[in-house]
This record gives structure tokens, C-alpha cells and sequence, in this order.
């Protein structure tokens, strides 16, 4: 599927889908609450250490219901830290049915995420991810510690112009050798012609990576 | 403590004769042993549940518990010094205290203890037990129909109450609505790269009230870039990246099915699958499980139809907290009807979370004499190692291991190479990473590795000090300095890292600087200096909005770069 979009007038289309998918699904503000509590997956939660008094926090004749005050402070209750997008999670999303969940805290991020990189990156998330957006960060850091930093224009490319898989999690298995991004440019390099020449390796030994259309050539 | 009131009557209403101080130590657990309390004094704990104007908190306790008007109360704060404060009113089971003294914001949560008179305590004394009076007249109750889990005759009545079967709860949905958007710009020729894209994320929990799962996540995207003013890519994608229904796989069923398209949730180093996966679990953690379908291919579109494949897993555990597991898992695939890969996975993983861990993950092909650049036989595909060792003080190290080879599979993966390359390519790579506090608010830090490819060599070093709350709190200061040895070329620099973290919001800036040399090159326009400054910023809001700016300039020789973007998000 090729459709050609003109980039500004795809932003607004972008922008304005967005804004009514946010706004149709915009819950009532008693179903944002922080610590939404659902009803239907009981106590699952440890209430051992909580105050004797059970109306400080819950409403209701089935205590189903929090106070719209309630607030708990889940490090200094339990002495682990709810860092990042955790902060604004309710509750049952990690004490639920699955089990007790420090079972599967212990495991790390990949106790209860999935791991869309199927293991080729390792268990440490926080070295690529930050914890709020869970966008990446400090790549280019992290890329300068293989075998193939990034520099000049490599520095200013998106990921996926060599990461073919980079919208979906899969970064390898890739090749540094140059032809295994750029055979269309070798394909075009008539002045001379490369191939004719048979020049097809070693593109490092004449050329610098300054700019896309112009080689630095010793 | 009213569980230990209940327990005082309880004695009393039994005969027990109750000595001053027998049974505090149930009072609370983290009350200090009785024998520390001056004689004729009673300590309580307690906990501040709220805040009211005019320095006033609530606190958990009340007259069932010995309180009075009047009483003295001391907070503890995680920080600050002990808050003293006296009960201005007092209801059964909760109080208000008005503060002392200067302090600042006492938090919800906050400990403290009271210290009362012993007599509040002195609870009359029953003579002889209690004969418990049985109504004879009572009509026999019918049988309960409700099956408490795992109840067993002997069990105290008070045990954990156990959680509700799905069909006795109510459906629910969260997901996310997600927009980000990209665009880089290069100097040379006004190179111009875009990247838009919309999603959503749902997750349906329980529909139709049988414990299950649905899950939808996709996009829609478009991607240009520019080359000289030609349209070099000009493409709109709309991708599905999951679609699936699963239940099982909870404490109350050990039986977990999914289909439609997911990662493999028991093998996840099989990647995406659009057809079928069952996984049992046994008694003491083992797991098995069996999946069969096509595989998408790992490109933007996700085109599917093309691979089909069976796999099969078991995993081995030490017990029922997975503290140590072993799995194998095979994978069959064929590529348009024909064989293409036999692939083994081999995992390992052992997680002491105060301490240190260990996982490793291999990936072995096993090629027959049809299979492009390898020979027939078992091949070490890619490893992935690590283990982390935490030490009290918060002081690590981390050492990781991989191992990397291109595999020879008909399936589309990666741009096509030639055979030589196939047969020849690999990378292994060790790295050992360690962090110190030198101070509660200075780290040290280095990072290092070595790499070794069919051809080449080289390696990196960084070593940096992080510093926190340098002029205000809440920041973040980092500088280091390093050094890498690619395969093309050679790096030396220097960055910085000033960043400040709020509640909900956090920005950061960083600028690096190095001076990258070509390998190979003998004259010296292979010389190059980078300037690189990134900045970026978070906010978020408690009603569930994200959103994220982020830019940076980049110049090396000549030239410079742009690049800027956003990330827009609403939960719910």
C-alpha cells in the first residue's frame, strides 16, 4: 500500500483523530481516580498492616468503593517505590488474578510487561526506556558502545532507515557492512561508475560519512 | 489493635489472668518490646490518615484504643524530626491532633506512637469461661454452596479472604490512545526525514464474565523523507500489533489459552504469532505449552501468510516463586510450503532480587546441507548473558555477554546478503558496567566492553560521576568522559546530563561533545567534531494525559542536523 500524503495535512488529520479518540474515550472523572477499585477481584491486595478502621478508606456497604481522599503511599507502606507511569496505575493492575505479585516483581520489567524485543536486548529496559512514556532515551549514548558508533549524517538518521524492525521492537540481526544499507547508493554511483570498477567494498577507504550526496574523498 | 483488644477480652472472658504488659507485643508490630515502656505506661502506634486545616491530621486510633482528649501524640516523619501533638477530639476508632511546634507537611502515612496510662487497659476479669448457649429450636441450615478456595476443614474461620471468581465480577477496559511524531532535517541538500503516527491500545478484562482477556493494539503511520527535494519514501502504514483473546493462566485456572495475533507469552524469543498457543501450568511452577500458526514478518507492515511454524516449550522451576528456571523450546517454520528453520531456545534464569541475578538466553539454528552460507548442523545462532550483582549500599555491577550470527532463513528478516557474508559474519562483545555512592548524593560510575567481529576488534570505556540536588533538589547532574574503537572509526568525548525531576513533571538537557576518527584514513579531513545538544520534556497529569517534547541540534564539520518531536498520550 503506497498512498502519497502530503506531511503537514497528515499531521492535522493525525491531530484531529487523536482528539476525538481522547475525547470519546475520556472516561467521567470518578473513573480516573488514582487508585480505581474494582470490585469484582476482592481483596487481593495485602490489607494486613492497614489501619483497624475500614471506612478511612473505603465507601459503600461492600467496601467495593474508595474514598475520593484515599491515598496511598506505597513506599512508605511497603518500601517499594512506584516509580515512572506506576504512580498513576490503579491498583489491580498488577495485584490481580495472575498471582502473588511479588512473585512477579522480582522478575523485573519483564515480569508483568511483554518483551516486544524477544529477548535480543536484555532484561535491563530503564538502559534504553524512561519510565514515564516509556519512550527511548540516550540512544545515540548507547549505539557509540558498539561496534559501529554513529557518526556525521549516521547520527542524524531515524532508527528505522537501517532497523527495518524498529517500529516494532526488532533491532537485529543486522549487518555493519555498507552495502547492507546503502546498495541503492552503490547502484547510482556512476561518477565513476563502482561497480565497473569493482568497488563494492571497503567504502570507509575513500569515503567519510559527512553528507548523504557528496563523499569526502581522500 | 482492635484485634488485640478482641484478644484481651477474649483472655479475660477465658480466665486468663492478665499480667500488666502480657500480650503487647501483638499490639502492633512495630511497636517497641514492652519492657522498654516506663511501668504503668501503655505505648500505642498509630498513623496519621489525613490532613485537615489549621495543623490539624487525623490519625487511626480512638477511644477503642485507650485515647483521650488531651493525650500526647508524637509523629515520626521519614523526614524531619519527631512532630509532637495533642488530641483535640477523639471518636471511637479515629482522632484529630493538633500539631506542635514548628515542622513542615505531615504526609498521609506518617507513623507515630502515644504513651497512655496502663489502667485505660485493666479490662474487667470474667470469673471461669464462657458456655456457649445453643438454641436447640434453630432450624437446620442447607448446605453452603459456596466453595471457599482452598479451605480445608481445621482452618481457622479468620483466615485471608480468597479473591472473586470471574463470574461474580464486572468487566472492565484501560488502554491508552497514543500519538509522537518525528522530523529531522539535515543540512546537505535539505534532507528531510517525517515519522507520524496514531495508536490505541485496549485491554478488556473479563468480557462476558469468564476471566479472559481481549487485547487490541494498532497504528496508523506515515513516513516521508526527502533527498535533495526528490521523495525518496512516501508511505502510509496501518498496522495490527496485537488482536487476541486469552483466559487462563491465573491462580484459579492453570491452563492458559490465546489466539488471534500476540506474542508468544511462553516463549517470547519466537516472536509474534497469529494463530494459537496453549501453556499448562504443574504443581511447583513447571510450565509447558504448544503453539501453531503464522509468523508476521518484523517489518513495519507485519505482512503475514508466508511462514508457518509449530513450537513446543517446557520450563523447569525451583518452586513455585521461579527464583530459578531452565526452558527449552523448539521451533519449526516453513516459508511459502517449505522448510526453512529449526530453531532451539535454550533459557536460564536465576533472580535473588535483594541480591544478585543471572539470565542467559541462546539461540541455536540447526541447518541441513539446503541452507544458504552454513554448513549442516547445530550453529550458536545469538547468546544474550547477563548477571547483576547489587550490593547493600546500592553500589552494582553488571557484566553482559552477547554473541551474534546472521541466520541463514528463507523467511524475510533482513535485507538479503550474500552468501560470504552469511557464512563469515559474527560479534561477540563483554561488557562490564559497575556504579558506587561515594556520598548519599554522588555516584561513580564506568562502563566498558570489548567486541570482536570476523575481522576486527575494538572496544569502549566511559567513566562518569552523577550528582544530585546540586542547586535545588530533585536534580540530577551527570559528566563523564568517554572513549570507543568501532569498526569504522574511533571516538573520544565528553558529555553532560543536567536534569530535574517533579512529580509530574521532568526536563532535561545534555550536551556531548567528541572527535571521531576514520579508520584507515591517513590524511586528516577524517577528523571530525561533534557537537551534539538534546533536550527533552515530560508532563504528566494525574487524569491520565502524557505528553513529551523532545529536540536537538547537531553539527559535525560542515554540517548540521535538527531533529524535534512530541509524544501525546491519554490513558484510561
Amino acid at each position: 500500500m503506497k498512498i502519497h500524503i502530503r506531511p503537514v495535512r497528515a499531521l492535522s488529520y493525525l491531530l484531529i483523530v487523536f482528539g476525538i479518540l481522547a475525547c470519546v474515550v475520556q472516561p467521567s472523572v470518578d473513573d480516573v481516580r488514582q487508585h480505581r477499585w474494582w470490585s469484582g477481584l476482592g481483596p487481593v491486595l495485602p490489607h494486613d498492616t492497614f489501619p483497624a478502621d475500614c471506612s478511612l478508606c473505603h465507601l459503600g456497604e461492600d467496601w467495593h468503593e474508595l474514598r475520593e481522599s484515599f491515598h496511598f503511599d506505597h513506599e512508605a507502606e511497603t518500601g517499594v517505590a512506584l516509580l515512572g507511569a506506576h504512580a498513576n496505575a490503579s491498583c489491580l493492575r498488577c495485584h490481580n488474578d495472575r498471582g502473588p505479585v511479588a512473585t512477579f516483581a522480582a522478575r523485573g520489567c519483564g515480569g508483568c510487561h511483554e518483551d516486544v524485543h524477544i529477548g535480543q536486548l536484555g532484561q535491563d529496559c530503564l538502559k534504553c526506556h524512561q519510565r514515564q512514556t516509556w519512550e527511548p532515551i540516550g540512544m545515540l549514548a548507547q549505539h557509540n558502545r558498539t561496534r559501529f558508533p554513529l557518526v556525521g549524517v549516521h547520527a542524524a538518521t531515524a532508527c528505522r532507515r537501517c532497523h527495518e524492525g524498529a517500529e516494532i521492537g526488532r533491532f537485529k540481526p543486522i549487518s555493519t557492512e555498507c552495502h547492507t544499507c546503502h546498495a541503492a547508493d552503490l547502484a547510482r554511483a556512476n561518477n565513476p561508475n563502482h561497480i565497473a570498477f569493482g568497488w563494492t567494498r571497503n567504502c570507509d577507504d575513500c569515503h567519510v560519512p559527512t553528507t548523504w550526496t557528496q563523499a569526502e574523498v581522500r | 489493635m482492635r484485634r488485640e483488644c478482641g484478644t484481651w477480652i477474649l483472655l479475660a472472658a477465658l480466665g486468663v489472668p492478665i499480667a500488666h504488659g502480657q500480650g503487647t507485643g501483638e499490639r502492633n508490630e512495630a511497636a517497641p518490646a514492652q519492657d522498654a515502656e516506663p511501668s504503668g505506661v501503655e505505648k500505642i502506634t498509630l498513623r496519621v490518615t489525613g490532613i485537615l486545616a489549621g495543623g490539624i491530621v487525623t490519625i487511626d486510633r480512638g477511644t477503642a484504643d485507650g485515647l483521650r482528649e488531651g493525650d500526647r501524640v508524637t509523629l515520626r516523619p521519614l523526614a524531619g524530626k519527631p512532630r509532637p501533638g495533642r488530641v483535640s477530639r477523639v471518636d471511637e476508632r479515629s482522632a484529630e491532633v493538633r500539631l506542635e511546634g514548628p515542622g513542615g507537611v505531615i504526609p498521609v502515612g506518617t507513623r507515630g506512637f502515644a504513651q497512655l496510662p496502663a489502667e485505660r487497659f485493666a479490662t474487667p476479669v470474667a470469673v471461669g469461661p464462657a458456655t456457649p448457649q445453643v438454641d436447640e429450636t434453630l432450624p437446620e441450615h442447607a448446605p453452603w454452596e459456596y466453595t471457599d478456595d482452598g479451605f480445608e476443614e481445621g482452618m481457622p474461620l479468620l483466615r485471608s479472604i480468597d479473591g472473586v471468581r470471574p463470574q461474580d465480577r464486572a468487566p472492565i477496559v484501560t488502554g491508552r490512545v497514543f500519538s509522537m511524531g518525528d522530523l529531522r532535517l539535515t543540512s546537505d541538500d535539505g534532507r528531510k526525514d517525517g515519522f507520524l503516527r496514531l495508536g490505541t491500545e485496549l485491554h478488556y478484562e473479563n468480557p462476558a464474565e469468564r476471566g479472559g482477556q481481549l487485547y487490541f493494539i494498532g497504528e496508523v503511520n506515515h513516513r516521508m523523507t526527502e533527498v535533495n527535494g526528490q521523495v525518496d519514501e512516501s508511505v502510509s502504514i496501518g498496522r495490527l500489533d496485537r488482536l487476541s483473546y486469552s483466559v487462563g493462566g491465573t491462580r484459579f485456572e492453570p491452563s492458559r489459552h490465546e489466539f488471534g495475533r500476540f506474542l508468544h507469552d511462553g516463549v517470547p524469543e519466537f516472536g509474534i504469532l497469529d494463530g494459537y498457543e496453549w501453556n499448562q501450568r504443574l504443581e511447583g511452577g513447571h510450565r509447558f505449552g504448544t503453539s501453531v500458526g503464522f509468523l508476521p514478518e518484523p517489518t513495519p507492515k507485519m505482512s503475514t501468510g508466508d511462514d508457518f511454524a509449530v513450537s513446543g516449550f517446557y520450563q523447569w522451576a525451583s518452586d513455585e516463586r521461579e527464583r530459578l528456571t531452565a526452558t527449552g523450546a523448539y521451533q519449526k517454520s516453513w516459508h511459502n510450503g517449505d522448510a526453512d528453520r529449526d530453531l532451539f531456545v535454550f533459557k536460564l534464569d536465576y533472580w535473588e532480587p535483594e541480591d544478585w541475578d543471572f539470565h542467559a538466553t541462546t539461540w541455536v539454528d540447526w541447518y541441513t546441507e539446503g541452507d544458504v552460507g552454513k554448513g549442516a548442523g547445530p550453529e550458536l545462532t545469538s547468546v544474550y548473558a547477563s548477571s547483576t550483582r547489587r550490593f547493600a549500599n546500592g553500589n552494582g555491577l553488571l557484566f553482559t555477554y552477547t554473541h551474534d550470527r546472521l541466520p541463514s532463513v528463507d523467511r524475510y528478516e533482513f535485507p538479503v546478503l550474500d552468501p560470504l557474508l552469511l557464512a563469515t559474519e559474527r560479534d561477540d562483545r563483554l561488557a562490564g558496567d559497575g556504579w558506587a555512592w561515594v556520598r548519599n548524593d554522588r555516584r561513580l560510575f564506568a562502563r566498558s566492553g570489548a567486541w570482536v567481529d570476523q575481522e576486527d576488534f575494538g572496544g569502549d570505556l566511559e567513566l562518569g560521576v552523577e550528582q544530585l540536588d546540586v542547586w535545588i533538589d530533585g536534580n540530577r547532574t551527570e559528566l563523564s568522559v568517554f572513549g570507543s574503537r568501532g569498526q569504522f572509526s574511533t571516538l573520544l568525548g565528553l558529555r553532560t546530563i543536567y536534569g530535574v525531576q517533579r512529580n509530574l513533571l521532568h526536563w532535561s538537557v545534555s550536551y556531548e561533545y567528541f572527535q571521531s576518527n576514520q579508520i584507515g584514513f591517513t590524511d586528516d579531513n577524517d577528523d571530525l567534531d561533534h557537537h551534539r545538544l538534546l533536550g527533552n520534556l515530560d508532563l504528566t497529569r494525574h487524569s491520565g494525559w502524557n505528553l513529551s517534547l523532545r529536540g536537538g541540534l547537531e553539527r559535525w564539520s560542515d554540517e548540521f542536523a535538527g531533529v524535534a518531536g512530541f509524544y501525546l498520550q491519554r490513558s484510561f
